[in-house]
């Protein structure tokens, strides 16, 4: 819980940290912020245009383009985030060799940083719902909660690799590769129900990974009547506590690890 | 309960791989590359600091400084010992921590005061006062990148001195900056002090040390060598760099190596002692050190035949020629030629990075390089040559023989001091011309007499008029020149009666009280005639080859049966500021030529 209390005493630096980010960001564009609005609003016409258009692709009840962005704008957010930090400590070794403060802070600020660009993503998304006549549910009320899950995990993560990254710098090119095949492990281009077709193991493994978890809450939140498409096999209940005590224990190793590595770490970059 | 102790204190860096960290890690132990080995980095460091008190970490390069403040500021931890410290802490190791170049000055100060400590509503409250210190105006909302150096460090330090602290530990930014910043700092910092705020300060300004600092601590290689009272601290460190230090004390090959080349003022250009500012250099007196690579191989002193010389007059011409081998290309290296009279004062050691020749290469083979002097002015004694092949920084040297080639001047003018300064004596406002030494019968008297003046110059006792003749005025026109200037002298003598042959004698001392030239007008054959009531008087020296240094005149005036009349101990005071960057007392003509050097220079 030091975490906490350090982010708390540090939480203006952190937002600093963050919002120093997303302005050297947005800073030469000439479009500048707006980029954060079109960059989304772009994916989500290509997405309807290649899926809707071109392919035509099935539809189990939803719009397809509805059942992608649900998924690929909470995986961009886990896969920037996680990608951007793990190099961030090495990156800051002039200032951590030379000012003292929670050495946290900097992978945490790059989370917080993605999660804005992502939050606003989001709120176009839910707007683009209404257009797409799926509508809203009360699950939208849900929706801060899975994000705050979301969060807990990516930040242990990106805790844990960019404080390994600083003695290993074969990380940064390991977990290009992780990600690359974390992303075909969660069901964002195919439903998750065709799980039903393979072995119990198998299934229980494949749901050990948590980015299944999140990547189906956001589903259900966002898109009403999305736990019908939900195989029978899995128990709902079950599920969810183990992606919320799976993302709680991966955040607790981030912070263990990152917090046994700090000490050397201005030795090391 | 004191702000802060330290106890035995050490860190310990591993000098290893830089690759393979992973491999090693997962390889069993005994497959595991090997380590270059163990370095301590500062070991056995104590002190103790009470609340209000400043302690000034002085050594040369490498001794540890930077560790033991990153080890004070928490930033890095004791390998072994222990460090507490009672209060809040502020570091500033660099100006502008986390400062970012696409932001402007005004975000920079919210980024870099939140790193510091500070909250955003402190920070809003003392913007106008961070924004009045750096001096920017308006220029505040431009973005970091259009900033020069000094800008940006101007309002890194504005934004720091607003961070809270009890113990701010400070790292030789200081001395970065103009005069007039430096000094704002400063009073900035005397300020902090009044109110009882405490500093850990690492410096090479070891006056800053004697006059702001409770405590001093001097470490070299890593080790405490003395602790305590600031003034004896910095006297310590000053023996040790004049090179009476004790060498010998279980240092490795490297170390000593390390250890010569910093005490020898060979650090970097903050670290090194300035020559002109200490008088002497002895580090390593004849001895020869380097990194390798090139090799001196000799070193000849020729006349105008291009014969081997070792002894020379006053004002003969002199060539040293070095020949030196290349084991593998040096890229962009320089050449030094040194001259140190025996007693250790440092004449003129050019150097071709200082006279703006650019060596771009030396490849491996052999090679030579000449440094010929037209005409050498230095007077009567005996002298050494340092010849050295520099990295280009100076840094390190590749190969280095200190003081090792002797060589003689004779006496010729009946002068005395380091070196000749083409003068002339003036009366009236009109320069006399010479008239041919007078003084080869006088050599008795002159002796006598210069026991005499000597003696005075060493009470300073006022003489008492005699005779009714005195210098009722004297000054020097501007008491500040550049290296090259003409400096004329002004003077007024007062007499009851005429007098018809007044000898003038003069010395230059630069402030170190080494006599940099002094002779009679004697020497050229000229005697003054006062009338009764007042002369006007003067000297002149029409192109001043004296380099950086303060400088002031002693004056005595002579009537031939008489004696000595009366002396002024300190006549006239000057200033010789740099323009030109070179070590040494005096400069004079010279000419490089060597197979590596495309153009023959002659400055």
């Amino acid at each position: 819980m030091t975490l906490l209390n350090d982010l708390w005493r540090y939480r203006e630096l952190a937002v600093k940290l963050a919002s120093k980010d997303i302005k050297v960001r947005y800073k030469h564009p000439i479009l500048g912020f707006l980029w954060a609005l079109l960059v989304p609003i772009s994916m989500i016409l290509i997405f309807s245009f290649i899926f809707s258009v071109l392919l035509k692709a099935p539809n189990d009840g939803v719009p397809f383009v509805a059942y992608i962005s649900t998924a690929i704008f909470p995986w961009t957010f886990f896969q920037l985030a996680i990608g951007n930090s793990v190099t961030c400590v090495v990156d800051s070794g002039s200032l951590i060799k030379k000012v003292y403060f929670p050495r946290e802070l900097i992978p945490v600020s790059i989370v917080l940083a993605n999660l804005v660009n992502f939050v606003l993503s989001l709120i176009l998304l839910i707007l683009a719902l209404r257009f797409l006549h799926i509508g809203w549910s009360w699950h939208l009320m849900a929706l801060p909660f899975i994000i705050f899950l979301h969060l807990m995990l990516t930040t242990g993560l990106a805790l844990w690799v960019s404080a390994l990254q600083v003695e290993f710098r074969d990380m940064k090119y390991m977990v290009e590769i992780a990600l690359v095949l974390w992303f075909y492990l969660v069901p964002v281009f195919y439903p998750i129900s065709i799980i039903q077709h393979y072995s119990l193991p198998v299934v229980f493994l494949y749901l050990m990974n948590p980015m299944v978890g999140m990547v189906t809450f956001y589903r259900w939140a966002l898109l009403p009547g999305y736990t019908s498409l939900l195989p029978d096999s899995i128990p709902w209940i079950g599920f969810v506590t183990y992606t919320f005590i799976a993302s709680i224990v991966i955040l607790m190793i981030g912070v263990r690890v990152f917090k046994k590595r700090q000490s050397v770490f201005a030795d090391l970059v | 309960m004191p702000l802060s102790e330290a106890a035995n204190l050490g860190k310990r860096y591993q000098i290893t791989y830089e690759k393979g960290a992973l491999v090693r890690y997962l390889l069993p132990k005994f497959l595991r590359m090997q380590k270059f080995g163990d370095f301590w980095a500062v070991k056995n460091i104590s002190f103790k600091l009470e609340p209000g008190e400043t302690l000034g970490v002085i050594g040369p390069n490498g001794s540890g400084k930077s560790t033991l403040l990153n080890l004070c500021s928490g930033i890095t931890e004791p390998t072994e010992g222990e460090i507490t410290i009672n209060g809040k802490v502020a570091t500033l190791l660099t100006l502008g921590a986390g400062f970012h170049q696409d932001l402007s000055g005004e975000e920079n100060i919210y980024l870099n005061g939140v790193i510091l400590g500070l909250t955003v509503k402190e920070i809003r409250k003392k913007m106008d006062s961070i924004i009045k210190f750096s001096g920017l105006g308006h220029l505040i909302s431009a973005p970091l990148q259009t900033y020069s150096a000094g800008m940006m460090m101007r309002l890194g330090f504005a934004i720091a001195i607003q961070a809270p602290f009890d113990l701010l530990i400070i790292d030789e930014i200081l001395t970065v900056g103009d005069g007039l910043f430096q000094r704002k700092c400063f009073a900035k910092l005397q300020e902090f002090k009044k109110i009882g705020k405490s500093f850990i300060l690492a410096t090479h300004g070891l006056e800053t040390v004697e006059s702001f600092c409770d405590r001093a601590l001097l470490l070299e290689t890593g080790r405490g060598v003395a602790y305590g009272n600031p003034q004896e601290v910095v006297a310590i460190y000053r023996h040790r760099m004049n090179g009476n230090g004790d060498h010998d004390s279980g240092l490795t090959a490297v170390e000593k190596k390390r250890l010569i080349l910093s005490l020898s003022g060979r650090g970097d250009e903050q670290e090194r002692p300035r020559p002109s500012e200490i008088g002497w250099v002895r580090g390593a007196w004849r001895q020869r050190f380097g990194m390798g690579k090139a090799k001196i191989e000799r070193v000849q002193l020729l006349d105008d035949e291009n014969h081997e010389v070792t002894e020379i007059n006053t004002g003969d011409s002199l060539k040293i020629r070095v020949e030196y081998t290349v084991e593998e290309p040096i890229s962009d290296p320089h050449f030094g030629v040194a001259i140190y009279r025996d007693d250790g004062v440092y004449c003129f050691g050019p150097n071709t990075r200082f006279d703006g020749i650019k060596i771009h290469q030396l490849e491996p083979g052999r090679g030579w390089f000449q440094l010929n002097y037209p005409s050498v002015p230095l007077l009567a004694g005996r002298f050494s040559l340092t010849v050295a092949i520099w990295e280009e920084e100076e840094l390190f040297g590749y190969d280095y023989h200190h003081a090792m080639y002797p060589f003689k001047i004779r006496a010729g003018r009946s002068d005395y001091g380091v070196t000749f300064l083409p003068h002339q004596w003036m009366l009236a406002g009109t320069p006399l011309a010479s008239q041919g030494n007078l003084m080869m019968g006088y050599s008795a008297f002159q002796r006598e007499m210069e026991g005499k003046i000597s003696a005075w110059l060493k009470s300073t006792r006022i003489m008492p008029r005699q005779a009714g003749t005195t210098l009722d005025s004297f000054i020097v026109e501007k008491d500040l020149f550049s290296i090259g200037d003409a400096i004329t002298l002004k003077g007024i003598f007062k007499s009851d009666k005429p007098v018809d042959q007044l000898a003038v004698w003069f010395g230059l001392f630069r402030q170190d009280s080494i006599l940099c030239y002094g002779t009679s007008s004697l020497a050229d054959g000229i005697l003054f005639e006062l009338n009764p009531g007042t002369t006007k008087w003067g000297l002149r020296f029409p192109h001043s080859p004296l380099l950086r240094g303060k400088f002031r005149m002693a004056i005595a005036w002579i009537n031939l049966r008489q004696d000595v009349w009366g002396v002024v101990p300190s006549a006239g005071e000057f200033e010789i500021k740099e323009t030109i960057p070179h070590h040494g007392l005096v400069s004079f003509k010279r000419e490089w030529k060597g197979s590596a050097l495309t153009l023959w220079s002659l400055f």
